[in-house]
């Protein structure tokens, strides 16, 4: 069984964004499939689970076909024995917690080994819950009553979208001790999608790294994350902006590449030697920008381009506040004190110099 | 005062009983129809379903009476296999309420099956659950508050039907005279009395029917939070 994969081809746009990858994923341990929000992480979920049909694809999972175009084969979504566990458990609910789990205890096929019952209760830590009407479970209890409700259908592949997401920071902690047991406990293939390091480092055997569509790497876990720059305790996508431009010139002797985004041109440090014309991509963590209104005086400071506030919008934390830029028409994030916001009487539509401290580049 | 013939009264509630059935069979899958489709038919679909609502039952009534005539296809089908005609029977009746309480059927039934059901037969789908399996096992338990209510106002609404009946069904007794014909019969003949006593009759059933609906959907949850 070792040796088997799920092999996922596919390209296919949905509304407005492309699928467009093909990979054979080891049907063992944890995968994690990562990337920014609209990387494609939950597609492709639901492209496996056959929620989504994509128009292209082929999937194989070990050695049956899931889906193919030539000649045409399509395992509806129910006889594929995939277990999908929804960001917020999507428990039933006209259904108690017992209710939830019996119907998918009924619906689980006779043969074939799966554990008891009363073994995935007592591992999801049920007991106390199975008389209680879903709406008053808290999400952390509405999530391992999920989980135990798609072991109970013995699944032969596990599709947990983003589990841990809808959980404050204390609500994961205490769910994340059970993800581990799922893994050792239960040894279903997984693939976990998350957009948080720390969970990825701590469950998945191996990481898919999903960008746009697109596959942006694979492999072991440590690999991968170290790769993409990418430690623990911090959360790459919490609040990026990705700029398009096009290289304008190298200033000779330095480091210092001059982009064209739009009309405008920003001057940013670099250690990439890139010929002008190239296009590159900028990643900008809403962190790294600060906004001045006018023009700074100063000749060191040339990482400014001109920006129109688009909105103001609540950031993570109080004191802070997300500003939404246009920056020639693209969307640049800046995260900035609310004091600052006041102080410098910022408003929508007002035009402003976005000030960028650092930014990733991908050419 | 004697009491007023009741025959009109059972003939009604007849009448509103199939209907609602038949209403129940068919606007079933067609409102799951239009929850799920994403045709760019639907509107069409929806406008017409809705129709009833807004033309003057006789205009609907008008047109029934046309299709159901035994010069026309579907009223010479009938007569060629029932050998009775269509217009001013029984069955022409549960034709024309069917048609005219229509949107009352498929109106609740069509929004309790957007929203949270879609996603709750995804759901059912990943735990096994084939899609008819996933039909009555949730879909139709979540949507308890939508059927009560179509139910009950697609029966009241036939109760008081006046305009289609009268036009395709004439007024003939025990076959096609309603209550609602009946009352207006009293009323042009100035028997206020029978038309008091039929009039409160209707009046307390079509309440009775508006508060058991009330009543139902206060105390059943909707299980279902939008």
């Amino acid at each position: 069984m070792s040796a088997s994969k799920l092999v996922i081809a596919t390209r296919t746009a949905f509304s407005g964004f492309e699928l467009d990858l093909e990979v054979a994923l080891p049907l063992q341990g944890v995968t994690a499939i990562f990337g920014p929000s609209g990387s494609g992480k939950t597609s492709l979920l639901n492209v496996i689970a056959g929620n989504l049909r994509a128009r292209d694809g082929r999937i194989v999972f070990g050695d049956e076909v899931w889906q193919q175009a030539n000649p045409g084969i399509w395992v509806p979504p129910h006889r594929r024995g995939v277990g999908l566990v929804y960001q917020d458990g999507q428990l039933f609910p006209h259904l108690s917690v017992l209710g939830n789990l019996d119907f998918a205890a009924k619906r689980a096929p006779e043969a074939g080994a799966g554990h008891a019952f009363g073994d995935i209760i007592a591992a999801m830590d049920l007991g106390d819950l199975l008389d209680r009407d879903p709406q008053t479970l808290s999400g952390g209890e509405k999530q391992r009553t999920a989980i135990a409700r798609s072991l109970l259908t013995r699944p032969k592949l596990l599709l947990l979208d983003e589990p841990l997401s809808a959980l404050d920071s204390a609500r994961k902690a205490e769910l994340l001790p059970f993800l581990e047991t799922l893994k050792s406990q239960f040894a279903i293939p997984t693939l976990y999608v998350s957009h948080d390091v720390d969970e990825v480092s701590r469950i998945a055997d191996r990481v898919l790294m999903l960008d746009a569509g697109k596959v942006a790497g694979f492999g072991a876990t440590d690999d991968v994350l170290s790769r993409f720059g990418l430690e623990a305790g911090r959360n790459p996508y919490e609040n990026t902006s990705t700029l398009l431009g096009i290289v304008d010139e190298q200033s000779p002797g330095s480091d210092l590449l001059a982009i064209r985004v739009g009309r405008g041109q920003i001057w940013l440090a670099s250690d990439l030697a890139l010929e002008p014309g190239t296009d590159i991509q900028l990643k900008i963590s809403a962190r790294d920008v600060s906004i001045a209104t006018t023009r700074p005086e100063q000749i060191s400071i040339q990482n400014m381009i001109e920006a129109e506030i688009v909105s103001l919008n609540e950031a993570k934390r109080p004191a802070f506040q997300t500003v939404e830029l246009s920056v020639y028409g693209q969307r640049l994030d800046a995260v900035i004190t609310r004091k600052a916001v006041s102080d410098l009487a910022l408003i929508p539509g007002r035009k402003v110099y976005a000030l960028i401290k650092s930014a990733t580049f991908h050419s | 005062m004697s009491l007023p013939d009741l025959s009109a009264l059972w003939l009604t509630l007849q009448l509103a009983l199939i209907t609602t059935i038949v209403l129940l069979i068919i606007g079933t899958p067609t409102a799951w129809w239009l929850a799920q489709t994403r045709s760019r038919l639907k509107p069409v679909f929806e406008a017409f379903i809705a129709l009833p609502l807004v033309l003057p039952p006789t205009v609907l009534g008008f047109y029934l009476l046309i299709a159901m005539s035994p010069n026309s296809w579907l009223g010479g089908f009938w007569v060629s296999v029932t050998g009775d005609t269509l217009s001013f029977s029984f069955a022409g009746l549960v034709i024309g309420s069917v048609i005219y309480s229509l949107p009352f059927m498929i109106q609740p039934l069509q929004t309790a099956f957007e929203g949270p059901v879609k996603q709750a037969m995804r759901t059912a789908a990943s735990l096994r659950a084939s899609p008819l399996d996933a039909f009555f096992s949730v879909a139709v338990p979540m949507s308890v508050r939508g059927f009560v209510t179509a139910i009950v106002l697609s029966f009241a609404h036939t109760l008081g039907e006046f305009g289609v009946v009268l036009m395709v069904g004439g007024n003939v007794p025990e076959r096609t005279r309603t209550i609602s014909i009946e009352i207006y019969e009293h009323v042009e003949t100035l028997n206020y009395g029978d038309a008091h006593a039929l009039s409160a009759i209707l009046l307390v059933v079509s309440f009775l029917t508006l508060l058991s609906v009330f009543m139902f959907n206060k105390r059943y949850p909707a299980h279902v939070r939008v």
